[in-house]
């Protein structure tokens, strides 16, 4: 037994398997955190689709919803509920993304669905819900590695070498842009330039050819209705944005605010008015973290006069 | 794919089960085929029946040919047309009916054969072009009486099948690699160090230099226009030489080292070929296995070079752009393989490279010569139409000095293709012995420190996760 594990430790490769591991453990701790570490970011995406907890109110929409609200400080002035954010890039307010998120329901809570209303949500673009129905058909072994193996291979989180060498030598020039994922659905995130009109342009480029889609419209008041009668509590909002953001949507994507919550209101909901000047975005489009935490707390107080 | 997690899984519990399933031929046989088709069958199992059917056409025509002499021809053509005939079904069949439209169309005639042709013939099965070619090597080294067939099927598909070389080579010569499967190869120190160093430098190659590599090139050549700088184009060249060459080379020496784990030896694929002083020198040094199987199917039955000059022009011609269109349906490639056609037989009527290598300073020249011609010829391989790769050649002649900016995936490139430089330097320099370390106890604490090294700069500076180049053939 002796001899023989001897001769295994003489065996290069064991000898290379113990420097690998040395060499793999110690270089984690020099190698920093990158700011997006891409496998938090699959176990978030993973968890919000595949998980099958249910809870008292979850809130759908868009990056504005998912950046823009906190459930746990919605929950500070609220009170004792779960509340989930179910938001995701260019996130749909179509007839399939509403019945997801009511699934996500408590049938034995207090059952509230919040809608961050923003124009492209109406849209056919964002109709195709491509995040949601990229992660929904994760392959078996892309969603067990995102899901239970994320924090062993973030562990051997990489880096761009050079970044890694400009981190030692002179300023990177990129906008950092920072991003905390939580496990209640929200992305904390602020740039540490904030550029206000950056994403201006983008946005003409997108109304362009991609207006709100009266098909889309009526799908989502059709099934606020139907939602409305199966005892949901359903309220909406449109997330803040700058004044430029909010005239140049209003100008190019033919949402037409006014019409909107008639209808909605009539279909059983509840529109919950915002003061979009109270908030600061870094991008235009997107909440601070600070700025996300405030309308949480707000959104809490509102709804909980409602909800009484 | 080998850079994946669930290949690592794969691979452990492969690696597991094998040290008890090696030892006898049948529990090996069952061992190798059932987990390769696994492997293969992961990524699509739909197509797992094309290798079974293909490679059941080529078992039983063996048979059948040394059994019925008779009917040796047709028994070929019958192997043939079922090996090549997947090929024209899945890799050729949209080529060829866009090209019948285009070319009915010249007389009024409405095109059809496009908007005919199955949708399932729009899925090109991964690994397609490499088991073909194995199985074709099998049915024609036992018509030519140079192989005896195997008796057991399940002998056959591990040598069919191997998961280590399926997908994308290298191509394995049945009469090589049958009697490997026949015994249980004691694996020494030695050769299990060799493997798991070979796997460390494939991973490396592949994960860290040719991913690193990707961003750059394909930013370059997705762009909409064709950025007005030589000197960008240059290096997005080089950084393609340099990338297809590690992603390549880099997955064969994971295939290889695999197999040297199992006990099996595949034969070297890449040997360095950008240290070439001349075309002839690149094609034995690039892809190897390929380029010997086009010589000794195609090029020699054809006559090679033995029916006279002008005669052994025109098969190597036939030989490169048979070549060229293996790679892809694609005009581009059949003209990447024509340039190399055009290079050689330059060569074999001015014989620079004999005018040139006389000392050092010629040797590098021709060298650089080669690299120019080479890259060249890449540029079509890579692009994605002829136009493109005409505007970028241009751009690359103009030898202009318009600069870019080199931010941060430029810089990577360039880091990477120095790497890669440096790499092939050592070895056309024939440094390895001024390094060599000659005692023992030393040596293997350098060894283990390499490896090491290797593996921990491919974990934590490896590049956003390609797929391997050649799967796309």
């Amino acid at each position: 037994m002796k001899k023989h594990l001897r001769n295994i430790i003489k065996e290069r490769i064991f000898i290379a398997a113990v420097a690998t591991g040395v060499m793999l453990f110690l270089t984690h701790f020099i190698i920093p955190e990158p700011e997006q570490n891409s496998y938090k970011e699959k176990k978030f995406w993973a968890k919000k689709v595949h998980s099958t907890q249910q809870f008292d109110m979850v809130i759908c929409g868009d990056s504005r919803v998912y950046r823009g609200i906190s459930p746990d400080d919605m929950k500070l002035n609220l009170g004792e509920l779960s509340v989930f954010n179910f938001g995701f890039s260019s996130g749909s307010n179509d007839e399939k993304m509403l019945l997801e998120s009511a699934k996500r329901l408590d049938p034995n809570g207090k059952k509230i669905l919040l809608i961050g209303l923003t124009p492209h949500s109406l849209t056919l673009f964002a109709a195709k819900d491509a995040q949601f129905r990229e992660v929904s058909n994760l392959k078996p072994e892309e969603l067990l590695e995102n899901l239970y193996f994320a924090d062993f291979l973030g562990f051997f989180r990489s880096v761009n070498f050079i970044n890694y060498i400009k981190s030692f030598t002179s300023k990177n020039n990129d906008i950092p842009y920072h991003m905390l994922y939580y496990n209640n659905g929200w992305v904390a995130s602020w740039k540490d330039s904030p550029d206000t009109v950056g994403t201006l342009d983008s946005y003409r480029g997108i109304f362009k050819e991609n207006k709100v889609s009266g098909i889309i419209k009526t799908q989502f008041i059709s099934q606020v209705k139907k939602l409305a009668e199966q005892g949901i509590k359903i309220f909406a909002f449109r997330p803040p944005v700058p004044d430029c953001m909010y005239n140049l949507e209003n100008e190019l994507s033919f949402f037409n605010e006014k019409e909107i919550i008639t209808e909605f209101e009539a279909a059983g909901g509840k529109w919950i008015e915002i003061d979009r000047k109270k908030y600061y975005s870094y991008d235009a489009s997107h909440l601070h973290y600070k700025s996300a935490i405030e309308l949480s707390k707000d959104l809490g107080l509102l709804l909980k006069e409602h909800i009484r | 794919m080998f850079n994946s997690f669930i290949f690592l899984v794969f691979a452990v519990l492969f690696f597991s089960c094998w040290h008890f399933a090696r030892k006898k031929d049948y529990p090996r046989w069952i061992m190798i085929t059932t987990a390769s088709l696994i492997f293969y069958g992961w990524w699509d199992w739909r197509f797992l029946f094309l290798i079974l059917g293909t490679g059941l056409v080529d078992y039983i025509a063996a048979l059948a040919i040394v059994r019925f002499e008779k009917y040796r021809k047709p028994l070929i053509v019958i192997s043939m047309l079922g090996n090549i005939g997947s090929l024209m079904i899945f890799k050729y069949s949209l080529f060829f009916a866009e090209n019948l439209d285009l070319f009915v169309s010249n007389f009024g005639i409405e095109p059809w054969f496009k908007s005919h042709i199955p949708e399932f013939t729009a899925i090109l099965p991964v690994g397609i072009s490499f088991y073909t070619f194995n199985s074709m090597s099998y049915t024609i080294d036992v018509y030519r009486r140079i192989l005896k067939p195997v008796n057991n099927v399940l002998h056959f598909f591990s040598f069919i099948s191997l998961f280590p070389h399926l997908v994308a080579g290298p191509i394995v010569r049945a009469k090589d690699f049958l009697p490997q499967l026949t015994h249980c190869k004691k694996i020494t120190e030695s050769e299990r160090w060799h493997a798991v160093k070979l796997i460390a430098i494939g991973y490396f190659k592949k994960v860290f230099l040719a991913d690193n590599i990707a961003p750059f090139v394909n930013s370059a050549f997705g762009a909409n226009e064709i950025f007005n700088s030589s000197f960008f184009w240059w290096i997005a060249m080089l950084g393609f030489a340099f990338q297809i060459y590690f992603d390549f080379s880099g997955y064969t020496d994971i295939a290889r080292g695999i197999a040297k784990l199992m006990g099996f030896r595949l034969r070297l694929n890449f040997n360095h070929p950008y240290i070439s002083v001349s075309i002839k020198e690149f094609w034995t040094r690039w892809h190897i296995s390929l380029s010997t199987w086009f010589r000794d199917y195609v090029y020699i039955p054809l006559g090679g070079s033995k029916k006279g000059k002008i005669r052994g022009h025109f098969y190597m011609w036939v030989t490169m752009l048979v070549s060229g269109f293996w790679h892809g349906a694609a005009y581009t490639y059949i003209i990447w393989g024509a340039l190399h056609a055009g290079y050689l037989s330059a060569e074999r009527i001015f014989k620079w490279p004999k005018l040139l290598n006389k000392n050092l300073a010629g040797r590098i020249a021709a060298l650089i010569i080669t690299m120019f011609l080479v890259l060249i010829a890449w540029v079509f391989f890579r692009a994605v139409s002829v136009e493109q790769a005409m505007k970028i050649i241009a751009e690359m002649l103009k030898f202009n000095l318009n600069g870019f900016n080199i931010e941060t995936t430029a810089l990577t490139c360039i880091v990477c293709i120095l790497t890669g430089i440096i790499i092939e330097a050592f070895f056309f320099f024939r440094l390895k012995h001024v390094f060599a370390i000659k005692n023992k106890k030393t040596k293997i604490a350098a060894d283990a420190f390499y490896v090491a090294l290797l593996i921990t700069i491919t974990v934590y500076f490896r590049g956003t996760g390609m797929q391997f180049i050649y799967f796309q053939f």
